[in-house]
């Protein structure tokens, strides 16, 4: 983790930010009209790190595709920088859920075919390579094919391969879902750390919320079904981040708070009959202390 | 380690020639010493190795006559044009009816109809319209393996997780380098599951062809010894064409593992 807030360093100008007004966004299935997000207005600020919490089936993952232009909304509008968005470009860089490297491509090129497909010339492409595969320590395993890598290897990989580009925006949704505990707290701490660095415009999509709350500048809530903005938290805790502060007060409180906003949700969803709902309930009633969440309930 | 790896070679070499072993002693009871009534004809093992390698062979054709080669080089020559044709023209017209929506639209509902046609079916026509019952027998040999290419390849296209679609759309790649970067190699595996299948029915309607209306090679051969009584020549045939087809078998998965050596990787070799 680079020392002394790295983050003042770089031109934070040069990074982009993203606008969501008013997305309404339906889908027809079997006749049934279904609408996943309905007058979202978002914003994720240039330079910083905004996590997005909230249950299964509240149309994170749409959001996501609709921001990555991947999906158009049926109302409303997305704009990169004023920009609005019509498709996906490269100034917006997704890391998938499940892992998307290239199984049939190495690690090298796995992390330079971004380079490779906007025609960036090979030796500049092997000069950014090499920085970048060092800075998430996977140079040694350059030549190496991603299923021969450790489930944290590959995600780093992906990161690497996503940050060669150098886009304005990063786009993350549930990177780290999979990884075992302690893989993925390493993951995290390795995670915030390039983000301290670099201070890129960050979108991270996820489900925990120890994880949310320490990596985010930014924690937004959304409600279920239809999916928009619930509330949004700043969080303040001081950078560069640090494991203990997961046990610090102010962490704790806020904690609590984004705990107390999320459960409204998932039961919500748990009494629509989400299935992974079920498990978000289980989660928060452990994280929260089981007779509490009883009292809440009525 | 290694000397694991010994014992268990040597375990299973031992087990495949015991294997072996048991198929030509019940091969050898049941002609040479049971003499059962429906087995009176048939040449008993050891006669038909006898002819196999023999300087005067009764048929004309043994390991040391020209006879023999010539059938084999007739029969392999087809094969390998047939199924060379199979393979560039299924494969890429599988690549682009998974890649292309509406082309895929046209034209699947026809391979649909057409591929489930046993490959004989199609000699009344391949003789009317081909000329020379040459490139019949070719046609007849290449129509099978096309379409076992074509569905596989199909199949491989479809089998690719969409998120490697999305990942190389936002890494800013053009349709061009999506198809030869993603949908080329992804469909790899498949397709080389379908060349496997397509070089089996190869060898099927190969020895079907030549039978029907062949002229040379190992399937009239076959129809041949079969018409004149030499059974022996019928058997040690078949024997040539299980070997030939493990042969070809063997040297498509050898192209398929150099090709794919990150799938072999994943299986932990």
């Amino acid at each position: 983790m680079s020392g002394n807030n790295g983050r003042g360093i770089t031109n934070r100008d040069i990074f982009g930010e993203v606008r969501v007004e008013g997305v309404t966004k339906k889908y027809e299935k079997e006749g049934q009209c279904q609408t996943v997000l309905e007058e979202c207005s978002l914003h994720v600020q240039r330079g910083k790190l905004t996590v997005l919490m909230g249950p299964s089936g509240c149309g994170k993952t749409v959001l996501i595709n609709l921001i990555a232009g991947y999906e158009k909304p049926t109302a409303g509008r997305v704009y990169i920088d004023d920009t609005p968005v019509t498709g996906p470009g490269r100034d917006r860089l997704v890391v998938f859920q499940e892992t998307a490297l290239f199984p049939w491509m190495t690690v090298y090129s796995n992390v330079t075919f971004g380079c490779r497909a906007q025609g960036i010339s090979r030796g500049e492409t092997k000069e950014r390579a090499e920085l970048i595969l060092k800075k998430v320590g996977l140079y040694e395993f350059r030549d190496k094919y991603p299923t021969q890598l450790s489930g944290g290897m590959q995600r780093r990989a992906e990161l690497a391969r996503a940050m060669i580009n150098d886009p304005k925006i990063m786009i993350l949704d549930e990177p780290f879902r999979g990884l075992d505990a302690m893989t993925r707290q390493l993951m995290q701490g390795f995670y915030v750390g390039l983000f301290e660095e670099i201070g890129r415009t960050n979108f991270f999509v996820t489900h925990e919320v120890d994880e949310a709350i320490f990596l985010a500048d930014r924690l937004v809530i959304m409600t279920f079904q239809p999916g928009k903005v619930k509330a949004e938290i700043d969080i303040d805790l001081p950078r560069p981040r640090d494991v203990r502060m997961l046990a610090s007060a102010r962490f704790m409180e806020i904690r609590g708070q984004a705990i107390d906003l999320l459960y409204e949700e998932a039961a919500k969803a748990f009494s629509a009959g989400s299935k992974t709902a079920y498990d978000l309930m289980g989660a928060l009633v452990a994280q929260k202390g089981a007779c509490n969440c009883l009292d809440d309930k009525k | 380690m290694q000397r694991l790896k010994e014992i268990f070679t040597d375990r299973q070499m031992y087990r495949a020639v015991l294997g072996m072993l048991a198929f030509v002693t019940v091969w050898y009871l049941l002609t040479a010493v049971f003499n059962l009534p429906r087995f009176r004809q048939i040449p008993n093992p050891l006669a038909v190795l006898k002819e196999w390698v023999s300087f005067e062979p009764v048929s004309g054709r043994s390991l040391f006559t020209g006879e023999y080669y010539l059938d084999i080089a007739y029969s392999v020559g087809r094969t390998l044009i047939a199924f060379s044709l199979a393979t560039v023209l299924g494969v890429s017209l599988g690549l682009i009816m998974g890649w292309n929506r509406m082309f895929f639209d046209f034209t699947f509902p026809i391979v649909e109809i057409l591929r489930p046609m046993p490959p004989l079916s199609w000699i009344p026509l391949a003789v009317l319209i081909l000329p020379g019952v040459e490139i019949a027998v070719i046609y007849v040999t290449f129509i099978a393996a096309f379409f076992a290419t074509i569905l596989n390849t199909l199949l491989g296209v479809f089998s690719i997780d969409r998120n490697y679609f999305l990942a190389a759309k936002c890494l800013g790649s053009k349709p061009k380098d999506i198809f030869l970067n993603v949908v080329v190699p992804g469909s790899l595996p498949f397709i080389f599951t379908g060349l496997q299948i397509a070089m089996g029915v190869s060898w099927m309607s190969l020895v079907a062809g030549e039978i029907i209306s062949g002229q040379r090679g190992l399937g009239y051969a076959i129809y041949e010894g079969y018409s004149l009584f030499q059974y022996d020549q019928v058997i040690i045939y078949m024997f040539t064409l299980g070997i030939l087809g493990y042969i070809s078998s063997a040297g498509i998965r050898a192209v398929g593992r150099r090709l794919m050596s990150w799938e072999a990787r994943r299986r932990g070799a």
